[in-house]
């Protein structure tokens, strides 16, 4: 095991690793999301309240979940290369800052879209919503670091800081709905023993939910490998690989 | 057009689903423009470096 995770944090052996896995997330990615999105456009049955309004939900709820879980990645992959000085950590850290940050404004963007019929305003400054805005700022505020320091060392280790004291900010948004009174409906799916919804509505939930992890990682294997290329200059195994491709 | 008409919130299902769709299509050009751009630099790179 352990010798798998040293071999995978080798540059030469990642990036011909994650060119072979990239088609395969890409693939699954789109069949489950093309799935998924028809499911819940035309299968799932309406809710009896919301309509069919609620079924913002198959892209609202998935893209709000990865621009969480991407940026636990994030943080993840920065303490990694600050602890253990892996350079390829800091470069799977600086590639999930921008899919993090769609993500996070398509979840802001579709909530908004929700809340104007069902609250009958685009947006409330609540602790949901509010907190959800920092996260992107927090993304904003890592890439633009990252690009206001030239060097690439000191680049890695300025921005991994920032990206894991912001770490401090996903239990916020997590618990927002519990811990203050807001106009955010409470967790959907993340209550498996008991969902708040009908199994007919969740399961195209989670089917699209799935399809949203695959094309995470097909889009973060792509940019890890531009971002290899770019860390790997003068390095004898990229002449075989860049010749080979 | 009757797929994509879900009563008095066509305009806010569609509006999501398409605004994804955008989102979901800007990721995998961006990704695949910089391995692209990328790659040309490296090859350029060692090109250069090939040229006595």
């Amino acid at each position: 095991m352990w010798t798998w995770i040293h071999k995978l944090g080798s540059p030469p052996h990642f990036y011909r690793i994650s060119a072979r896995l990239t088609p395969w997330f890409s693939w699954a990615a789109l069949l489950l999301i093309v799935a998924g999105a028809y499911g819940g456009l035309y299968v799932a049955p309406a809710d009896y309240q919301q309509l069919d309004g609620f079924r913002i939900i198959y892209v609202h709820v998935p893209s709000a979940s990865l621009s969480l879980f991407i940026y636990v990645n994030m943080a993840l992959a920065a303490a990694v290369g600050l602890i253990w000085r892996i350079k390829l950590a800091h470069a799977v850290a600086a590639a999930c800052a921008p899919i993090g940050a769609s993500f996070t404004f398509l979840a802001l963007a579709t909530g908004s879209i929700w809340a104007k019929p069902m609250w009958g305003t685009w947006w409330v400054w609540d602790a949901r919503l509010t907190s959800e805005l920092v996260l992107l700022f927090l993304y904003f505020g890592y890439m633009a670091l990252r690009a206001a320091i030239d060097d690439d060392t000191r680049a890695d280790r300025a921005s991994a800081l920032l990206a894991i004291i912001g770490v401090i900010n996903v239990p916020i948004i997590k618990y927002s709905v519990e811990w203050w009174n807001t106009l955010h409906q409470p967790a959907t799916i993340s209550k498996m023993g008991k969902p708040s919804m009908d199994f007919d509505m969740l399961v195209w939930l989670l089917v699209m939910l799935a399809g949203f992890m695959c094309f995470f990682a097909a889009i973060l294997l792509t940019r890890v490998r531009a971002e290899v290329l770019l860390r790997s200059r003068g390095q004898k195994w990229l002449r075989n690989t860049v010749e080979g491709s | 057009m009757e797929f994509l008409d879900f009563g008095k919130h066509t305009a806010y299902v569609v509006g999501s689903f398409g605004l994804t769709l955008i989102v979901l299509v800007a990721n995998v050009v961006a990704a695949r423009a910089r391995l692209s751009n990328r790659l040309k630099a490296a090859r350029r790179r060692l090109a250069s470096e090939d040229t006595p």
